[in-house]
């Protein structure tokens, strides 16, 4: 167990997190255990489990050293990090009423005053015939939120309107900076990589771009852009705009270095994305059978892509239950 | 064909996008060396002639009849925004590496090219000042709270209510354990029935209330800008409160 810990970077615990509440979340509903159980028996993991996280020495390499900043960097830097502070502020002060959180939002907080699991429907309190919301008992972010809301005391509204955008969008644009570091080749530290001397004034430029992108991105009701900006605290939303591209961070890394390190990336962030929202159960697949067809021809090698191909499997079983529901 | 085409029009309205995708992607396998990171950012584009615009493809969900409003989702297998943001920077450093000022001239201008390409998302339509700690709307908090003191005073025997659509989508966000004769949506028949007399511009109030009645409802809400085919005495309502342009009536 420590063994496995230890090989673990901070992202791929937290991803693990997720995946361990997709489980303990699916066999409580189907056993129709409350809320209140729910909360008591993983947040009684999410302890034990961090504490051997720590105890292992893992993630200690997330510490940042200082280091000495051209001016050029420190202006791209001030100028992308505006932007995002920006983005927080709009988040933080104004708001967007979404009509699909009659489903999302609706679902956390009648699962935290009721105490069941879908029981109720969010819609209308009538009792919730499953085969109406079989993706959403597969895929129950909605209730995770109820479970912080309970743990810290707040309505879940108020979590996810007031909370959950600040924490889904400063954790974007941190993948978005992983991402980038990976790209340029500039330090990264916060997954575990080897320190490299590269100038990263081209990562906060990444930044900056993709900010600007997020900005003016409202071609349609149905870009990342939008999802991050106007409907963090929604599943989809994270899956599109934290999850995707973290699946590219660990595929870029996996191309780089076919190591079990980050194969296990791959492996939960494709689990966890079928946690948040559940069209991740079939868009996951085309993006790594895309990765893997690319591989073997480009490569020539077909043991990277069979090893790729295994992080679906946790699809192939949720679609399966989706069709048994 | 049409299908795709639909697909298309809702991700990206009129191409701009995928066109600076295109571009994004060019540049990267214009401008940058390791292979890998060609492989996973501009390679994937292959992803889309393979499938979300391949003819075959469109049929077949055609006729499976996925709706297309779900299946646009398949456009974020593409790293669109990132290859874009990549691709820009690898172009700023290459002709910044031959004259700072010219990488600083063309980071500014590919800027410009995303701001006036590009649609704004924050703007009034879509962002207002927060109304509440909920960030919901104001008429939604009151109407729960006048129903639900009502009803804890026991003038009424349900609370189970109906509501103009703008409000029964939210209520249950404020109080979850508050009944609704329908919500979004409906879900059963007789409250699909009253969901669409709810819609209508002229309201036949008596309707509404013996539907709402029958079905178990204690309250009923309408929106005063409406007009009403009878009055409250007709339909057999009395009105205890209001807030702002919406009546709240008990069923009797």
């Amino acid at each position: 167990m420590k063994k496995i810990f230890k090989e673990l970077t901070i992202p791929q615990f937290i991803l693990l997190l997720l995946c361990i509440f997709e489980v303990v979340c699916v066999s409580f509903t189907f056993l129709r255990w409350d809320l209140t159980a729910l909360v008591i028996v993983y947040g009684v993991l999410c302890v034990i489990l961090t504490g051997i996280f720590i105890r292992t020495g893992a993630g200690h390499s997330f510490l940042l050293k200082k280091k000495k900043y051209e001016w050029v960097e420190l202006l791209y830097m001030a100028v992308a990090l505006a932007l995002i502070i920006f983005q927080l502020y709009v988040v933080m002060f104004y708001q967007h009423n979404d009509a699909d959180d009659a489903w999302y939002v609706g679902t956390s907080v009648t699962a935290w005053q009721t105490d069941r699991l879908f029981e109720y429907s969010p819609y209308t309190g009538n009792l919730l015939d499953w085969s109406d919301a079989r993706e959403y008992i597969l895929s129950p972010f909605p209730i995770l939120m109820a479970v912080v809301a309970r743990i810290l005391h707040i309505h879940p509204t108020i979590l996810c309107h007031e909370i959950v955008p600040v924490v889904v969008i400063s954790v974007a644009y941190g993948v978005y900076g992983m991402l980038g570091t990976e790209l340029f080749g500039a330090a990264d530290k916060m997954d575990g990589n080897v320190e490299n001397s590269h100038s990263s004034y081209r990562v906060w430029l990444f930044l900056i771009f993709i900010s600007l992108l997020n900005l003016f991105g409202f071609y349609s009701t149905r870009t990342t852009g939008t999802f991050l900006l106007l409907r963090s605290w929604q599943g989809k939303a994270v899956y599109c705009a934290v999850m995707l591209p973290l699946m590219f961070y660990y595929m870029l890394k996996v191309f780089k270095e076919p190591s079990g390190k980050w194969l296990i990336g791959v492996y939960l962030t494709s689990f966890a994305s079928c946690m948040i929202c559940f069209s991740a159960v079939t868009l996951t697949p085309m993006l790594v059978g895309t990765m893997c067809l690319i591989y073997a021809i480009v490569k020539k090698d077909l043991k990277v892509p069979f090893q790729l191909a295994g992080s679906v499997i946790i699809n192939v079983v949720l679609l399966a239950m989706y069709v048994l529901i | 064909m049409d299908y795709i085409k639909t697909l298309f029009v809702l991700y990206n309205d009129k191409g701009i996008l995928i066109l600076l995708y295109l571009i994004g992607a060019g540049l990267i396998v214009w401008l940058e060396k390791k292979k890998e990171n060609k492989m996973v950012f501009a390679y994937s584009a292959c992803f889309l002639p393979l499938v979300i615009l391949n003819p075959l493809v469109g049929y077949v969900m055609e006729k499976a009849d996925v709706m297309a409003y779900r299946m646009v989702r398949i456009y974020w297998i593409l790293p669109v925004v990132w290859v874009i943001a990549y691709g820009f920077v690898l172009l700023v450093d290459r002709l910044g590496k031959k004259k700072q000022i010219l990488g600083a001239a063309v980071t500014i201008g590919l800027a410009m090219v995303i701001i006036i390409a590009g649609q704004p998302l924050m703007t009034k339509d879509n962002y207002r000042k927060a109304d509440n700690i909920y960030k919901l709307p104001n008429e939604v908090i009151e109407v729960v709270d006048k129903i639900n003191a009502d009803y804890n005073a026991g003038l009424s025997e349900s609370r189970m209510s109906v509501m103009p659509e703008e409000l029964a989508t939210y209520a249950r966000l404020y109080d979850g354990t508050f009944p609704l004769l329908y919500g979004r949506m409906a879900d059963t028949d007789a409250a699909g029935r009253i969901y669409s007399f709810m819609g209508y511009d002229t309201l036949n109030m008596q309707e509404i209330a013996d539907g709402a009645l029958h079905e178990g409802c204690g309250y009923l809400v309408l929106d005063s800008e409406k007009a009403c085919e009878n009055a409250p005495d007709e339909a057999k309502v009395t009105e205890f409160a209001r807030v702002g342009k919406y009546c709240l009536y008990r069923l009797n």
